[in-house]
């Protein structure tokens, strides 16, 4: 079944025919109702974005035979193992980590951050809870201590080294 | 999970007590949000950073935050608390010029100003040595005769030097191709190998290129703007009135927090930057580099600021008028 | 040229500086001994530090963590036959070999020594030819350049690794990229979606991390090994790869030229030039040399080529402003947000950085040579380091990194995106290069081309009437042919087996 095993290959497909189908879909839109979509090189600033993205649509035409035919270089299958979970648990929490940034400061969030990861890349509690505290002020005192970085303070307005 | 937990609560609460408790402004490191892309301005604005914080005791940092001509940084440092903490490097063209042109909804009575940090004017140049263009007269007369020949470059269209040329040639019917460049320094070398015909400079670029360009006029009301120009002649004295005096057809900032700043930490922020400013090394620092302290204090933000508005409303029919003449053409 | 050097050098002999420098090869070296990260992630994730300070101490560390990322690959090729960097790939053909016969030691301390030597030979060139090609550069106009991007576009599509029309789809996606943000001629926004973070474009220093960093810590997570330590060979430190080397006199400047050549290409890169060169000393070597089963040459023509081409590839990066690599086109931001303008303008206004990044590149290698064999124990310690330890500490480097530039939580949102584009690309088997390639240039390409065409007095034709840009699109014009040729035939060949 070429959809499962070249599946790598198809969502690329997918995603670069979409991004300059975007850009398209914009110069129609939001840059036409700018009044920068037509004329000279002065005023069109949909010229040029346009050409590439047509350039791109064509290729991507082109790749998809390719993949069809089966004429890449080699399958590219969706493949689950053993740290997929982890994987994906890293990026989830990763996004949590992101989004309590702001609000909480970097000294709050960060050490828990590195703690939960050396704890699921099989360290012990205590290792993993001191090295990411540990870790964690290493890199604050660095960027803030030497770099005069205003890493985010969150709502406590904590720094360390600033 | 018990001990993780056990260590968060003490973290937070150790956090709350140590936190945000009554100690004295500053008591952490500053911003100062910058408008451009990091050059020779920016460096200006770091020598003025690097005095407040000695003042301050703390270290003010400058971070370029450029895009959309300075509304980004704007938005940027508005987006943060109103603590003091964030200052904004308020160049008029985000300050004064966007609002005017819809692309932003403040005006400047929404900040609060610190000082007037620095001004510098700019001047029209050509390539060193152009026989066809040795004084402005001559350089108007061909615009005049010969409408869309010329190509010239303000460094971005619609940029304040841009806005600043326009007036002058549309004060004399004169008309040129504008060719956009990103940044003045890049426009220099296209200047030098005659591409382009003249560009409108300022003095941080003039500084490193001199040995390139011939200054026809410096696009200002004030003497010493002559002077970062080693002398060349102010446009008036050329018998030119391009309606505008004093800031209005030059680059300026003022330092500027939210209007939401409690009153104790905007008085410390004013002593600070007013008292880096006044220090005679600061000051010859900043005329090395080409840009002419101020020494505006806060108290004639409103006096300086409020008629700028005005002069450059006439600047920027002064860009319509260049389109419609071009695509006559 | 040497005027250059002198205007430099009181910027450059300072302590911050070579302690910078020494700090940026012992990095440069560490980043490039883990496996799968190179010389790129070095500079990509030292940039943010380098914003912070005073330019030429600043550009001299980032290329000192090039230098030494170059080389640190080799020893855990050698080591463990896992290239540190792609650039190391061919050093296993010898240096492995070498190191299963009882050599590690010597294998490593001539690698070290090759890098070195060939990457200061490299450096004479880049001294001597970078300010010949910047003069003859000052002649560019707006045409010359929108040539000149177009033809480091097809370039790196040329050579990258995978299919052309992949290179093709993803450098086109680093033009398009470069688009987003506020129009410089119309001051339009072009696909921001409203956002005012994007009205400055995604910020390359986001997307260069994203790309590689962040998928590569999904890769290596996927990969699995956490609390793996590598057994390794005693290593102690020894200054013999010196007299060892002097029988490679010839192999190594040939080695160390063909990589600065190929460097100079815009994106022909060091993996290209590390096999060429190895070819090329195969064919002249003696079958007793027994290349291949631990040939002490295997290892010289590799790493001198590879340390060369590092030299090579700043000559028109710093000249034209026209990146040879992934790597030279972030030195290139780098530069940029310093507030340097990359190309001739650089050796007439800003002689001194010039100079100043000469040097440091010279300067470099010589401390890579001191240094690189000093630290040969240190290394085995560091190839002990647990991935468990590695990727948090690289995944918090490249966050904060990445925020401090801007001090902006909307960038990590994009360099995370671009994580997940990187991934998904590499599993496909797209070459990242182009994009970061196409980021740099998309704008040099895009503004040059329609500056041009206001400047011209009948059109598009100023792309042909003057000489040097008609010269340069024929050469482009060359390389797509060829590229549509291997295309169609590459398609024959399947159909025809």
């Amino acid at each position: 079944m070429p959809l499962r095993s070249y599946a790598y290959d198809w969502i690329a497909w997918v995603v670069l025919l979409a991004i300059p189908l975007i850009v398209l879909w914009q110069n129609t839109t939001s840059l036409e109702e700018q009044g920068v979509a037509g004329g000279g090189p002065m005023t069109d600033a949909a010229m040029y974005p346009g050409l590439i993205a047509w350039i791109l649509v064509v290729l991507s035409g082109v790749n998809g035979v390719r993949i069809l035919a089966g004429r890449v270089a080699g399958p590219s299958p969706i493949r689950t193992g053993p740290t997929t979970m982890l994987a994906i648990g890293t990026v989830l929490l990763f996004v949590v980590y992101l989004l309590a940034l702001r609000p909480l400061g970097y000294h709050l969030t960060t050490p828990v951050l590195l703690a939960v990861l050396l704890r699921a890349f099989g360290l012990s509690f205590w290792t993993a809870l001191l090295g990411g505290v540990a870790v964690s002020l290493t890199v604050a005192a660095v960027f803030e201590g030497l770099l005069n970085v205003v890493l985010p303070v969150g709502m406590f307005s904590l720094t360390v080294f600033g | 999970m018990k001990p993780s937990l056990r260590m968060l609560a003490l973290a937070v609460g150790a956090a709350i007590a140590t936190g945000p408790a009554l100690a004295e402004f500053p008591e952490r490191n500053i911003e100062a949000i910058y408008p451009w892309a990091p050059g020779a301005t920016m460096a200006a604005s770091q020598v003025i950073a690097d005095a407040m914080g000695e003042e301050l005791g703390v270290n003010v940092s400058i971070v370029s935050t450029p895009g959309a001509g300075g509304v980004k940084a704007f938005q940027t440092a508005m987006a943060n608390e109103a603590d003091g903490y964030t200052l904004i490097d308020g160049y008029v063209a985000p300050l004064v010029l966007q609002p005017m042109q819809g692309n932003a909804d403040w005006s400047y009575e929404d900040f609060t100003p610190l000082w007037s940090a620095t001004s510098n004017a700019f001047a029209i140049a050509v390539r060193k040595g152009d026989e066809r263009f040795p004084d402005l007269d001559a350089l108007m007369g061909y615009a005049q005769e010969n409408p869309g020949d010329l190509r010239y470059s303000p460094g971005t269209s619609g940029s304040l030097p841009h806005m600043v040329a326009a007036k002058v040639m549309q004060t004399e019917d004169a008309l040129a191709q504008l060719v956009p460049y990103p940044e003045i320094d890049n426009a220099v070398r296209d200047l030098r190998s005659g591409i382009l015909d003249f560009i409108v400079i300022n003095p941080g670029v003039y500084r490193v290129n001199k040995d390139d360009v011939d200054i026809l006029a410096v696009l200002s009301t004030l003497d010493r703007s002559s002077e970062t120009y080693d002398g060349a002649p102010l446009i008036g004295s050329l018998g030119i009135d391009m309606g505008m005096t004093d800031l209005s057809p030059m680059g300026w900032d003022w330092w500027l927090v939210s209007n939401d700043t409690p009153d104790d930490v905007v008085t410390t922020l004013q002593d600070a930057m007013g008292a880096a400013l006044a220090r005679e090394d600061v000051q010859q620092k900043l005329l090395d580099m080409g840009y002419v302290p101020t020494l505006y204090g806060p108290e004639r933000y409103d006096e300086i600021v409020g008629p700028v508005e005005e002069q450059l409303s006439g600047a920027v029919d002064a860009i319509a008028w260049e389109v419609e003449r071009m695509q006559g053409l | 040229m040497f005027d250059l050097i002198l205007q430099g050098a009181p910027l450059l002999f300072t302590m911050q500086t070579m302690l910078l420098i020494a700090a940026g090869i012992v990095g440069g070296l560490v980043i490039g001994v883990l496996p799968g990260l190179g010389p790129l992630m070095g500079i990509v994730l030292l940039l943010p530090v380098a914003f912070h300070l005073p330019p030429i101490p600043a550009m001299g560390m980032l290329i000192a963590v090039y230098i030494g990322g170059s080389a640190g690959g080799s020893i855990s090729a050698i080591l463990l036959r896992i290239p540190g960097t792609p650039l190391a790939a061919a050093t296993l053909f010898d240096g492995y070999p070498m190191a299963q016969k009882g050599r590690s030691q010597d294998a490593i301390g001539l690698s070290i020594t090759a890098s070195a030597l060939g990457g200061l030979i490299g450096g004479v060139m880049l001294v001597f030819f970078s300010p010949m090609l910047a003069a003859f550069a000052l002649r560019f106009g707006p045409p010359e350049y929108a040539a000149m991007a177009l033809l480091g576009l097809t370039t790196i599509i040329v050579v990258s690794e995978g299919s052309a029309i992949k290179g093709l789809l993803t450098g086109g996606l680093g033009l398009l990229i470069a688009t987003i943000g506020t129009d410089e001629f119309t001051n339009a926004y072009r696909y921001t979606f409203g956002n005012f973070n994007l009205t400055s474009g995604p910020n390359i220093v986001a997307v260069v991390v994203g790309l590689f960093a962040i998928s590569e810590f999904l890769f290596q997570i996927g990969g699995g090994g956490f609390l793996d330590t590598p057994r390794l060979q005693k290593l102690v430190i020894s200054f013999r790869a010196l007299r060892l080397i002097a029988s490679h006199k010839v192999n190594l400047v040939r080695s160390a030229l063909i990589g600065t050549g190929l460097g100079a290409i815009p994106g022909a890169g060091g993996d290209v030039s590390a096999f060429v060169s190895y070819a090329v000393a195969r064919k002249f070597s003696k079958p007793e040399d027994g290349y291949g089963e631990g040939a002490e040459g295997g290892v010289v023509a590799t790493e001198a080529a590879n340390n060369g081409c590092c030299g090579g590839a700043l000559i028109p990066s710093l000249s034209l402003g026209i990146p040879g690599d992934a790597s030279t086109a972030v030195l290139l931001a780098a530069l940029f947000l310093l507030g340097f303008f990359p190309g001739p303008e650089l050796f007439r206004s800003n002689a001194d950085v010039a100079g100043g990044i000469f040097l440091a590149y010279l300067t470099g290698n010589v401390i890579l040579l001191i240094l690189g064999i000093v630290l040969v124990p240190f290394f085995g310690t560091v190839l002990k380091l647990k991935k468990a330890w590695l990727l948090p500490i690289v995944l918090l480097l490249s966050t904060m990194g990445t925020y401090a530039l801007q001090n902006s939580v909307f960038d990590l949102y994009v360099m995370l995106v671009f994580g997940g584009l990187g991934f998904l690309l590499r599993r496909a088997g797209y070459p990242l290069a182009p994009i970061i390639i196409g980021i740099i240039l998309g704008p040099v390409l895009e503004n040059n081309f329609r500056r041009s065409l206001l400047l011209s007095r009948d059109g598009p034709m100023i792309f042909v009437e003057r000489p040097i840009s008609a010269t340069i699109l024929t050469v482009v014009a060359i390389m797509l042919c060829y590229i549509v040729y291997t295309l169609v035939r590459s398609g024959r060949q399947d159909t025809a087996s």
